[in-house]
């Protein structure tokens, strides 16, 4: 914690990249509903 | 000229993210070029463009801190001692010597008259300036050093759009959810619950990373700050419309009861996320600017106590020093509203425009991409049970018709 304080780059980098994971996540489901349908065709 | 460039950029990312194509046909190969290119410009701009501060900024915020974590000092070399030293000149003009700056401007292949940012530390016993590390050579852009965000400032470009497209998706719903009632078309359904899926999504990311910016902001990841309140109520206004789809089977009246909740809840939804932050005195700049503050007869500044053991820390130029009792200097409308053209750097303006034009590109091909999909599974779903109740087949085109 003390690092990050003192090293705010890194907080911003966790920030930029935790939107990204979230996007990432929301992209890995919808390949799935996509996959699904492909299967049942 | 801000106003234009970020309303401008705010409402070119939605016209763009409907026309082409709409939402339930491919974008064009140029759009998609476009989302990547302004998307990975943002990124690039928004982690890379470097910081300098000057020497007064330094020492606001070193105050307290190890010689471990150096400020970048934006400044050119003015002269090089032979004792290791170096004089710097910053951007306010100040010229300062800065001990230990010579080898590491050498190192660095700078010289003379070269414009560097440094990694100095204030040393508070002995009062001198020493030199960390070399960060930048002539950069070709700088951003100014905010005390008490320092490159936290930088979360604007990520934090900030993400919160705006929560507004946004709500709103998109709500005009799908009004021609859904009004035309009862399959479509105007899928758009609007996808619409409300991936505004939930954005709502997440922006109160995950704004409870992390607030950890070393104000101090706790959770402060219930108005933004904070706002946005935790906004989620949950999002999940009980997902709980009442789910609660319902039947798709015609599924569709008519949740466009009915996303038109009801509009007016909460704007509440929360635009006026009571703006009522009620907060931490994130902007708070309290619709209320009248009483006004300090000596500074002809409002009169507010300072919250104890917070910097709230407003991005302007000339913010309070991180440490202990700093409260907002002014009340205004925060840096991206506020009427005042110093209150965000020119580059900040163009980067922060280019991050909202970018995250709405974003939005609408993740939109469009699941509008698609789901039309597919409604479309699937429904020749399904056709098939199993041997109704004919191309009910399901009637239905959704591919327009």
């Amino acid at each position: 914690m003390e690092f990050l304080a003192d090293n705010s780059m890194y907080v911003t980098l966790i920030i930029a990249s935790l939107i990204l994971v979230g996007l990432l996540l929301y992209l890995v489901r919808i390949d799935a509903r996509l996959r699904k349908l492909e299967r049942e065709r | 000229m801000k106003g234009l460039l970020i309303g401008g950029a705010t409402v070119l990312g939605i016209v763009l993210g409907f026309w082409p194509a709409g939402l339930m046909k491919p974008k064009p190969a140029w759009w998609r070029w476009l989302a990547i290119t302004t998307l990975a410009a943002t990124v690039l701009l928004g982690l890379g463009v470097p910081t300098g501060g000057d020497f007064r900024s330094a020492i606001r915020t070193t105050m307290g801190r190890g010689d471990a974590a150096p400020l970048p000092v934006y400044a050119s070399v003015v002269e090089i001692h032979p004792d290791s030293s170096a004089v710097l000149r910053d951007m306010t003009d100040t010229a300062v010597t800065v001990y230990g700056a010579a080898p590491i401007i050498a190192n660095a292949g700078a010289g003379k008259g070269d414009r560097v940012i440094l990694g100095i530390s204030f040393n508070r016993g002995r009062k001198v300036f020493v030199a960390r590390r070399h960060l930048f050579t002539n950069p070709l852009f700088t951003l100014p050093l905010i005390p008490g965000l320092e490159e936290r400032a930088r979360n604007i470009y990520f934090h900030v759009p993400c919160a705006w497209l929560v507004q946004v998706a709500w709103f998109i719903a709500c005009c799908y959810a009004l021609l859904s009632i009004r035309k009862r078309r399959v479509e105007d359904d899928v758009r609007a619950s996808a619409a409300a899926a991936l505004g939930a999504v954005f709502c997440v990311l922006a109160t995950l990373t704004g409870a992390i910016w607030a950890k070393f902001n104000w101090g706790e990841f959770w402060n219930w700050d108005p933004r904070q309140t706002a946005i935790f109520v906004v989620m949950v206004i999002y999940g009980a419309y997902f709980a009442l789809r789910s609660a319902i089977q039947n798709h015609e009246q599924r569709a008519r009861v949740s466009a009915v909740y996303l038109l009801l809840m509009l007016i909460p939804v704007v509440f929360f996320l635009f006026i009571y932050p703006r009522m009620v005195d907060g931490l994130h700049p902007g708070a309290g600017s619709l209320e009248s503050q009483p006004l300090d007869s000596a500074t002809m500044r409002p009169a507010t106590p300072p919250v104890p053991g917070r910097s709230s820390a407003p991005p302007s130029g000339q913010a309070p020093p991180s440490g202990q009792a700093a409260a907002p200097e002014k009340k205004d409308a925060g840096p991206i509203l506020s009427s005042d053209p110093d209150a965000l750097n020119p580059i900040k303006q163009v980067i922060f425009s280019l991050s909202f034009f970018s995250f709405s590109l974003l939005f609408f091909w993740i939109l469009n991409v699941s509008v698609r999909l789901s039309l597919l599974e409604r479309r699937r779903e429904i020749t399904g049970a056709a098939a199993v109740s041997g109704a004919p087949g191309p009910i399901a085109e009637d239905i959704v018709r591919p327009s």
